[in-house]
C-alpha cells in the first residue's frame, strides 16, 4: 500500500498530541476501547429501530511482524519494526455487522455541495469531527484518538458498504506515534501522522479494487465481510502489553489480588462489554435503539454471561425505563424482596419545558449471595467488578450508574458525598449491596426560560446531556451557567438516599444521643453546633450590625387601635363597650370598625361571608352609640349592619374615643362562631390620602 | 388594623380575679426513660440533660398537678361561664406552631357539687407520642363546656353550646423539643467483631460550608467490638466518661483538627482567629477551630497536636469534676 506522510503545517496536530487528546489516563486503556469502538458501532446501526440488532466481535490473536512489514513497506522503517516486534505481535480485530459500514466520499475531493464528510473521512482522516445526531454516543470527535493508543500506533479500517446496487470494500490505513520518539516507526516525519490507501496522487484514499483487499486482508489473517454483509473492522496490530489497569501493590509492595479476568486481554473484554454496555448487551428490551450482541474470541456474550453486578444492572435499566420487570429478570430469578427494589421518576422542578419527569431510577439491595458471591460461583463483589478494587468492609458504598439513549454507562459512582449520585448515602445495613441505575427521557426538552436555550429550537435533555459530555464521555458537567444535572442529581440522590436509609434498621445506627449531649456538655460551646433542646430555646438572632439601630424606634404615625372594655351579654346578643385609639396618621380620615367572624383563615367580612355562599352572616351591628365627650367631636354612621364608621366634625382630632355597640346574633347561625371587631382607615379614604 | 376577638358567651375570666391562674406543677415521663427535664426559669423547660430521651423515638407524658382547683366554683352560675348544673371540663393542652399540631390530654370533669375540696389536689395528663413534637410547645390548661345545663333565666352570657371554648385556666409552660444546644456528632454501628472500635466517617465537600453534624462527620463506635462496653460504662457515674472513651475522643479531636488544617491550610487559621459567634449551625472547619480555641491546641504538628489534645481533655474533666 502507498504511503501518505502529513506535512507540518500551521495549526497541525502532532502525533503526540492526538496520543493525549483523549483526555482520560484513569480509565484502563482496554476499557476506553471497548466503550469507544462499540458506541461507534451502534452509532452505524443499519436498523436504529428498537427490536434490531447491531453485532460486534472482537479477536485477539498473534501476528508475524513481517506480514504487517510486507504490507505497510512504503514508508515504515522494517529495521525499527523488527527491532521493536522481534517476536511478532498481538492483534485486536473489532468487527461490528448489520451496521452501515464508512460509507461516504473517499477522499476530500469527492465530497459532495452537500458537504456531508460521511463516516469513512470523518473516522480516518478527521479529528474533532463528529456525528451530528444528538442521539450519537460521541461528541467530541476525539474517541477515535484511543486506536491509536492501544499498540504501535498503527490501526487498518476495513469496511464493507452498499454501494449502487451492489457492495464495495474500503481499506485504508493510518498510523500516529509521538513523532519525538527515536525509535519511531515512519522514516521521514515531522508529524508522527501517516495513512496508507491506493496509489494515487492526489493524497490519501482508501484501496476499493477487492484483490487488493484481499491481499492486505490475507496479509493480516482477516476474513473479509461475506455474502450480504455490511460493516467496519478495526484491525490493530502489535497491541501494547500494557492495557490491562496496572496491577495494584499494598504498602508493602506485595501485590494484590487482581481479579481473575485481568489474565488475558479476552477475558478483560468480556468484562468490560458488561461493565459499560450492561443495559444494551443481548437486552431485547433495551428501548432506544437496536439490542447490542457480542462475541469475544468467537464466543458470544449472553446475558447471563455477565457478572452478576451487570445483570442485576441490566433489569434495574429495564424497570427503569419499562417500570416493570421483563421475561427472565435477573432480580426475580434470585428472589429480591419487592421492599428492596426502587423504581422512581426523578422530577426536579423548573429544568424541563411542560409537565413531567427527567428520567427514571431504579434500585435494588441485594445480598451478597444475590450477586453470586458465594458458594458455588463464588463472583467478586461488586466493587472489584466494577472498579477492580473490592469494597471490604461493611457498610459498602453504593454503586450508581447513568447513561443517555446510546445505554452506555457514563460511568459508575461510588461516591458517598451529599453531591453524589446517592446523594450521601453511606452505605445500606444488613451488609447488603445498592445498586442503581438513572435512565434520563431523551426527548423532553429543556425549560425555555433559560437565556441560551431561547434562540435555537428546543434543545432536547439528551442533547445538552451530550454536550456536557468530554471526549472520553466518562461524566456529566453541568455547562457553566446551567444546573440541570445538578438538580437531577440532586433529585435522584435524594430518591436514593431514602430508599437506602429508610432500609436501614433502627438498631444498626443509633445516634447514641446521651453520649452525643454529655461528650458536646465536655468539649463544645454550650450552643450553635446542634439542634439539641436541653439549653433551652434558641438564642435569637442578634441585631445585624450593618443594619444600625434604628429600625423600632422612629416608628411612623400611629394608626387606629381598638380595644374592648366591657362585654355585657343580652338575650340573642351582646353589648361591647369599645375605646378606639384614633392614631395620628391621616387624622382626617374615616375611621371604621367592621363587624368579622373569626376563621382558621384569618378575619372573614360579611361580603366574603355571602359571596361564598355561606348563608346568612352571623352576626349583625344592632345599635352604636358614641360617649358624650366623642359624640362632640366625632360623627358615628352605621355601614349596612356590618360597622360603623367614625368621621370628624371639624379639625380637632381626639386621642380616644369611646362608645358602645350593640351586635345581634341571628338565631340558630352563631353556634361557636366568634365575632371580632376590626378597627382601621376607611380604605377609600386611605387610597385618596 | 387592629382587631379584638369577642365571644358569644362569657369566657374567662368571667368572675374570677382577673389575675387569677391554676398553680401547675409539671413532671415530664417517657415510657422506657428519663427524659431529662430541666428548669430553665420563667415557665420555661428544656428536655433531654444526660439523658438519652430522643423525640423522634420516644414519647413524653407531661403531667400536671394542679392545687387550686376549688376556687374555680364562681364559675358555676349567674355571672360565670355556665349554669349552676353545668359541666365543665378542664384539660391539658399541647399547642405548638413548630409541629404544626395540637393535642388535648384527657379531660377532668368539674361540677359544682364535685368539686374537691381546698386542699385536694388534681392530675392532669398529657401523652405525646414520638416522632409527634418538634421545635417548642406550649402546654395550658383549658377550660371547655362539657354539658350546659339548665342556664337560668336572666344570664343570657352562660355558655349554651356543648365543647366551647371558655379559655385557658393557667399560664403557658413552654417547653423546648429543639433548640441550638450543641451536640457532639457520636453514634454506634454495628462495624462487626473484626471492625475497629472506632472510626472517623466523614462526608464533607468542604469543611466550611457542611454543618457540624453527624450527616457530614461523625464519631463512630463500633458496638460489635469487645472493648465497647468500656466505653459507656454506666457506673462510670452520670455525665462522666469512661478512661477509654476520653482517649477515644482525644483521638478523634486531634484527628479532626488535623484533616480539616491539612485541607484549608492557612485558612483555617483565619478561622481560628476570627472569634466571631455564628448565628447559624456551626461549620466542621468551625467547630474544628472551636476545639483549638477552647483548648489551646497546638497545631503545629501532628504529634504535637495529638499531646495538646489530651492535656485538654485531662484539664477539662478535672474542671467538670470540680463544678459537680
Amino acid at each position: 500500500m502507498r504511503y501518505y506522510g502529513l506535512q507540518l503545517q500551521p495549526m497541525q496536530e502532532s502525533g503526540a498530541f492526538l496520543l493525549r487528546a483523549m483526555q482520560n489516563e484513569h480509565m484502563p486503556r482496554l476499557d476506553l476501547l471497548v466503550r469507544e469502538s462499540v458506541q461507534n458501532a451502534l452509532d452505524a446501526a443499519s436498523d436504529r429501530r428498537a427490536g434490531g440488532e447491531v453485532r460486534v466481535a472482537f479477536q485477539v490473536k498473534t501476528h508475524a511482524t513481517g506480514s504487517v512489514a510486507s504490507v505497510f513497506s512504503d514508508g515504515l522503517n522494517p529495521e525499527v519494526l523488527r527491532a521493536r516486534y522481534p517476536n511478532g505481535g498481538k492483534l485486536l480485530e473489532i468487527r461490528d455487522t448489520l451496521t452501515d459500514g464508512l460509507t461516504g466520499p473517499l477522499s476530500f475531493d469527492d465530497v459532495g455541495a452537500d458537504g456531508d464528510h460521511g463516516n469513512l473521512l470523518k473516522l480516518v482522516f478527521e479529528i474533532g469531527r463528529t456525528r451530528s445526531d444528538d442521539s450519537a454516543g460521541g461528541s467530541w470527535g476525539l474517541g477515535k484518538t484511543c486506536y491509536f493508543r492501544m499498540g504501535a500506533g498503527l490501526v487498518i479500517y476495513y469496511s464493507r458498504v452498499r454501494h449502487g446496487d451492489g457492495y464495495q470494500e474500503r481499506l485504508v490505513a493510518g498510523l500516529v506515534e509521538d513523532e519525538t520518539r527515536p525509535d519511531r516507526l515512519q522514516q521521514g516525519t515531522r508529524t508522527g501522522i501517516g495513512w496508507w490507501g491506493g496509489s494515487d496522487d492526489s493524497g490519501p484514499r482508501p484501496i476499493t479494487r477487492t484483490f487488493e483487499v484481499r491481499h492486505v486482508l490475507g496479509m493480516l489473517g482477516i476474513a473479509p465481510f461475506a455474502d450480504t454483509e455490511t460493516g467496519t473492522a478495526i484491525i490493530i496490530p502489535f497491541l501494547r502489553d500494557d492495557l490491562l489497569p496496572a496491577e495494584e501493590r499494598d504498602e508493602d509492595g506485595a501485590s494484590l489480588r487482581s481479579p481473575s479476568w485481568c489474565s488475558s486481554y479476552e477475558s478483560y473484554i468480556k468484562v468490560a462489554l458488561a461493565r459499560w454496555f450492561c443495559a444494551r448487551l443481548d437486552n431485547p428490551l433495551f428501548s432506544t435503539g437496536p439490542r447490542l450482541t457480542a462475541w469475544v474470541n468467537g464466543t458470544p456474550i449472553r446475558r447471563r454471561d455477565m457478572l452478576p453486578v451487570f445483570q442485576a444492572a441490566q433489569a434495574l435499566y429495564n424497570r427503569a425505563v419499562h417500570g416493570s420487570p421483563g421475561p427472565g429478570d435477573y432480580l426475580e430469578s434470585v428472589n429480591v424482596a419487592a421492599d428492596a427494589v426502587l423504581h422512581r421518576a426523578v422530577a426536579p422542578r423548573a429544568i424541563l419545558a411542560g409537565a413531567g419527569p427527567a428520567g427514571h431510577v431504579a434500585a435494588a439491595l441485594l445480598t451478597a449471595e444475590q450477586l453470586g458471591m458465594g458458594e458455588p460461583e463464588n463472583r467478586p463483589d461488586p466493587g472489584m467488578c466494577v472498579f477492580g478494587r473490592s469494597d471490604t468492609t461493611p457498610p459498602y458504598r453504593p454503586l450508581v450508574t447513568f447513561m443517555r439513549r446510546p445505554g452506555m454507562c457514563v460511568c459508575w459512582e461510588d461516591s458517598t458525598e451529599s453531591r453524589g449520585w446517592a446523594g450521601g448515602l453511606a452505605g445500606v445495613p444488613d451488609n447488603r449491596y445498592f445498586v442503581a441505575v438513572f435512565v434520563p427521557l431523551h426527548d423532553r426538552a429543556l425549560a425555555p426560560s433559560d437565556r441560551r436555550v431561547q434562540a435555537a429550537a428546543p434543545v432536547t435533555l439528551e442533547a445538552y446531556l451530550r454536550s456536557c459530555e468530554r471526549a472520553d464521555h466518562a461524566a456529566w458537567h453541568d455547562v457553566s451557567g446551567y444546573r440541570v444535572i445538578e438538580r437531577i442529581r440532586s433529585n435522584c440522590g435524594r430518591i436514593l438516599r431514602e430508599f437506602g436509609s429508610r432500609a436501614a434498621p433502627a438498631t444498626t445506627v443509633a445516634p447514641a444521643i446521651r453520649m452525643a449531649r454529655n461528650l458536646a456538655d465536655l468539649v463544645l460551646p454550650e450552643r450553635g453546633m446542634g439542634m439539641d433542646g436541653r439549653t433551652g430555646r434558641p438564642t435569637p438572632p442578634g441585631p445585624s450590625p450593618d443594619k444600625g439601630g434604628g429600625g423600632r424606634g422612629r416608628a411612623g404615625p400611629s394608626t387606629p387601635a381598638l380595644d374592648v372594655l366591657d362585654v355585657r351579654y343580652v338575650e340573642h346578643g351582646m353589648e361591647v363597650h369599645w375605646a378606639l385609639v384614633w392614631g395620628t396618621m391621616n387624622p382626617q380620615a374615616v375611621r371604621r370598625i367592621t363587624l368579622q367572624v373569626d376563621s382558621e383563615s384569618g378575619p372573614m367580612a360579611m361580603q366574603d361571608w355571602q359571596a361564598d355562599g355561606l348563608g346568612t352572616f352571623p352576626f349583625r351591628v344592632a345599635g352604636a352609640g358614641l360617649e358624650p365627650e366623642a359624640a362632640a367631636i366625632v360623627d358615628i354612621g352605621s355601614e349596612e349592619q356590618g360597622g360603623v364608621v367614625l368621621r370628624l366634625k371639624g379639625d380637632r382630632a381626639p386621642v380616644t374615643v369611646r362608645g358602645t355597640l350593640k351586635i345581634h346574633f341571628a338565631p340558630g347561625a352563631a353556634g361557636t362562631l366568634r365575632p371580632l371587631l376590626m378597627a382601621g382607615l376607611a380604605e377609600s379614604v386611605r387610597e385618596n390620602a | 388594623m387592629s382587631t379584638a376577638v369577642l365571644s358569644t358567651c362569657r369566657v374567662l375570666p368571667a368572675n374570677l380575679p382577673e389575675d387569677f391562674r391554676l398553680k401547675m406543677h409539671p413532671v415530664f415521663r417517657s415510657a422506657s426513660l428519663d427524659p431529662g427535664a430541666r428548669h430553665l426559669g420563667g415557665g420555661e423547660y428544656s428536655l433531654g440533660t444526660d439523658s438519652d430521651w430522643n423525640p423522634d423515638l420516644h414519647n413524653l407524658t407531661v403531667t400536671c398537678t394542679l392545687d387550686n382547683v376549688a376556687d374555680l366554683e364562681p364559675l358555676f352560675g349567674p355571672g360565670g361561664v355556665a349554669a349552676a348544673d353545668a359541666v365543665l371540663l378542664i384539660a391539658l393542652e399541647w399547642t405548638s406552631a413548630d409541629s404544626g399540631w395540637r393535642r388535648l390530654g384527657s379531660p377532668l370533669r368539674l361540677t359544682r357539687a364535685g368539686l374537691p375540696a381546698t386542699d385536694d389536689r388534681v392530675t392532669l395528663s398529657l401523652e405525646l407520642p414520638s416522632g409527634s413534637v418538634r421545635g417548642t410547645g406550649m402546654v395550658a390548661v383549658q377550660l371547655f363546656l362539657g354539658e350546659p345545663g339548665s342556664a337560668e333565666a336572666g344570664d343570657p352570657g352562660t355558655g349554651r353550646q356543648k365543647g366551647v371554648r371558655l379559655g385557658a385556666l393557667s399560664g403557658r409552660l413552654c417547653v423546648v423539643i429543639d433548640g441550638d444546644g450543641s451536640l457532639f456528632p457520636v453514634q454506634e454501628e454495628e462495624l462487626g467483631r473484626d471492625g475497629p472500635l472506632w472510626k472517623m466517617r466523614t462526608a464533607w465537600d468542604d469543611p466550611r460550608e457542611e454543618p457540624f453534624a453527624s450527616e457530614y462527620v461523625a464519631l463512630v463506635l463500633n458496638r460489635d467490638h469487645e472493648l465497647f462496653d468500656q466505653l459507656r460504662d454506666r457506673r462510670a457515674g452520670q455525665n462522666r466518661q469512661t478512661p477509654l472513651m476520653r482517649h477515644v475522643l482525644a483521638s478523634w479531636i486531634a484527628l479532626l483538627v488535623h484533616e480539616v488544617r491539612t485541607g484549608l491550610g492557612e485558612d483555617f487559621d483565619g478561622i481560628v482567629r476570627r472569634q466571631v459567634p455564628t448565628v447559624d449551625f456551626a461549620s466542621i472547619a468551625e467547630a474544628a477551630a472551636a476545639f483549638v480555641r477552647a483548648g489551646d491546641l497546638d497545631t503545629s504538628s501532628a504529634h504535637v497536636l495529638f499531646a495538646s489534645v489530651q492535656q485538654w481533655l485531662d484539664r477539662r474533666v478535672r474542671e467538670t469534676e470540680a463544678m459537680k
